[in-house]
């Protein structure tokens, strides 16, 4: 299967081109957060304006009534997508809580790519005992309810820090959520990933290559791992998409980024507590998210059908089965379309 | 004995009634199952520094002493492993206290089970009746014209977007227009229905749409899939050419067995959701159902309701994903009860 060919099916794909774009001009925007806030908006995201008022054509408004309910979205410059009960600009706050958001989904997709790459390769290369280990580690995360874990660990770990032994993680810290949700999905991309690597254990190519004395290493970064680049190519927008999901669903928990640091989770829980005076606060980040999760979801769809225009059928996730469940039906299919039971 | 008995005996190759060893298979499994997520539960709270249930159970005013006393009352002066056995004795017979409340654990989250279920049993028909309509649809058009395929497209986009939604934003946006804005529903909260049958039904809808935004998008979507999978294999193709109906063909032959992804996938959210798992939603419409115990208790540290709730989770998917396969092994004799 031409890696060539694929890229030209997914350029000709009209959704996953528009898909792409939406999600980098989202990545761009937030990129920029500090010059919109410097030179358009004139403020940061955590400064206060909560006593100031603004012109909006010729009317002069309160950035938050003294009832407490901030002003709304005002389409000019300052306050564009309106304040929050602080006085802070939502817009402002919007881009820079989308670089928590995006920077804590980017730093677990990779983490959960090394980690599901590694225990794959160990476990579908070594087998016996070391395969058994790992899977039944992969089986318990995967049986256990991911938004409690995620949450449980969220809660103790933002007030304490965690130490890594290499590495100490302050409370608070981005890499915390990261971290955790890193963590959490390994098992669904391992589990494939480990099927497959059984599967080109058997091939031909890999007898020749341990027949010219190849260490069993070198087999696996250089015979294996290439075979299993279109899988982890899929599974990259899609482990980014359940990534934004769950910090939101963390941070929305008081698990994830912590106040006042912004992210569209903790927007979105800032805005419900404040429901029916001030919908834009749950608006503006919720529409934001909704278009960062889709344009991943749809660049993942569309990247499995041009990397395997055979398979059209969806990999079902047996949720979170308990721990006798062998590897998915299909599993050797390559990645799955969709990662389902994400958090309710 | 003859080569067909024989075949229909290998699946209870070591004698014994194959439904009996599943079971058995089964309840090993869960024991197992059970235990590890309790022991790992109980130890990431151990582990991590701020855990200290002391601190929790004697209050922010509490002198060095006051602290130290509890600390041996209550036994967290002993070795983990005693420290363990004792939450799990306490937790099998029912004297589990919560740490910040000084609660009966089990007490509370018998009181949370009627709203959970009633989310569960509600949800769980709308997504399914919904997500299999929309497969359907999405199945049939998927292989019509050129305006059919436009519609098919349409379904899928409004079903990535369902998948795509995160579980309070749906609650929030349903809760703002039909609950404040149109006035139709209640602000959330949740009514017992043997109280007020009328009130728990206007009080359940919005949580049940919420829910169904979520899961049937993604059942759509697997059904679909499936669907025209089976369409492709050939006992499909020997129907038609026998000459039943295409119609019959679709409701006897292709449904019924693209139906079995379904099964186990419903099964299995259904277990979820009833277990607790539906944090955010019941946080949202302020259900106080056990998920909503779960996401507060998690977030005040109190060990012991996370603990119950983590194992009542882990058994609900355990015997539910147990049931959808007897029901996969009913619906298609081709699967084996492993």
């Amino acid at each position: 299967m031409g890696q060539r060919g694929a890229l030209r099916r997914l350029l000709h794909e009209r959704s996953a081109v528009i898909a792409g774009a939406v999600l980098a001009a989202i990545v761009l925007a937030c990129l920029l957060a500090p010059v919109y806030a410097g030179d358009i908006a004139h403020t940061g995201p955590d400064a206060n304006h909560i006593t100031e008022k603004i012109t909006v054509s010729g009317k002069r408004l309160e950035v938050v009534s003294p009832t407490g309910v901030p002003t709304g979205p005002t389409w000019t410059g300052r306050f564009l997508l309106g304040a929050d009960p602080n006085g802070r600009d939502v817009a402002v706050r919007l881009l820079y809580g989308g670089r928590n958001s995006l920077e804590i989904a980017a730093i677990a997709t990779v983490l959960t790519i090394v980690l599901a790459v590694v225990v794959a390769l160990l476990a579908g290369w070594f087998g016996g005992l070391l395969d058994t280990l790992l899977s039944r580690a992969m089986d318990l995360i995967w049986s256990y309810p991911v938004l409690l874990l995620g949450v449980a660990l969220g809660v103790t770990l933002a007030v304490s820090g965690i130490d890594l032994g290499f590495a100490t993680l302050r409370g608070g810290s981005l890499l915390l959520p990261a971290l955790i949700i890193g963590v959490v999905y390994v098992p669904y991309m391992a589990r494939p990933l480990r099927a497959q690597t059984i599967e080109l254990r058997r091939r031909e190519f890999i007898d020749a290559a341990r027949q010219q004395g190849l260490s069993g290493l070198r087999i696996m970064l250089g015979e294996i791992l290439p075979n299993l680049a279109s899988s982890i190519l899929v599974f990259t927008p899609l482990l980014l998409a359940n990534a934004i999901l769950l910090e939101s669903g963390l941070s929305f928990l008081g698990a994830g980024v912590q106040a006042p640091a912004p992210s569209w989770g903790t927007m979105i829980a800032e805005g419900t507590r404040l429901m029916p005076e001030a919908i834009h606060l749950v608006l503006a980040p919720g529409l934001m998210l909704l278009a960062a999760v889709v344009s991943a979801n749809v660049l993942a769809e569309a990247a499995r059908d041009a990397l395997d225009p055979r398979s059209q059928r969806l990999q079902v996730r047996p949720t979170a089965g308990g721990l006798d469940r062998g590897a998915p039906e299909g599993a050797q299919d390559g990645a799955p379309a969709l990662i389902e039971g994400q958090a309710a | 004995m003859s080569a067909v008995a024989q075949a229909r005996s290998l699946p209870t190759r070591r004698g014994g009634h194959p439904l009996l060893a599943f079971a058995v298979r089964r309840l090993a499994a869960m024991v197992l199952v059970l235990f590890a997520i309790s022991l790992l539960t109980f130890l990431i709270f151990q582990v991590i520094p701020n855990g200290d249930p002391a601190l929790r159970l004697a209050g922010k005013l509490a002198t060095a002493q006051e602290i130290k006393d509890i600390r041996i009352q209550w036994g967290f002066d002993k070795p983990i492993w005693v420290q363990y056995l004792r939450m799990m004795e306490q937790i099998f017979t029912g004297k589990v206290i919560s740490y910040t409340q000084r609660v009966n654990v089990i007490d509370e989250v018998g009181e949370a089970l009627p709203a959970t279920i009633s989310l569960t049993v509600g949800a769980s028909v709308l997504w399914l009746m919904l997500g299999v309509g929309l497969g359907l649809m999405g199945a049939l058009l998927a292989r019509g014209g050129r305006l059919a395929r436009i519609g098919d497209r349409a379904l899928g986009a409004l079903a990535m977007t369902g998948i795509s939604m995160p579980a309070f934003l749906v609650g929030d946006l349903l809760l703002f227009y039909l609950g404040y804005k149109l006035r139709l529903f209640p602000l959330g909260g949740y009514v017992p229905l043997t109280e007020d049958p009328w009130q728990w039904l206007t009080h359940m809808i919005l949580p049940w749409l919420s829910l169904t935004v979520l899961f049937a998008g993604f059942y759509s979507r697997v059904l679909r899939a499936s669907i025209l999978d089976t369409m492709g294999e050939s006992y499909v193709r020997t129907a038609r050419a026998k000459g039943i109906s295409s119609r019959r063909v679709m409701l006897a032959h292709v449904l019924r067995n693209s139906l079995l992804p379904i099964v186990s996938l419903w099964g299995l959210d259904f277990a979820a959701v009833l277990g607790g798992g539906a944090l955010l939603t019941e946080t949202v419409f302020n259900l106080h159902g056990v998920g909503q115990y779960a996401a507060e208790s998690t977030q005040r540290l109190d060990i012991p309701p996370i603990l119950v709730i983590t194992l009542l989770t882990a058994f609900v998917v355990v015997v539910l994903s147990a049931v959808t396969d007897l029901l996969q092994a009913a619906l298609d004799p081709r699967v084996r009860l492993r």
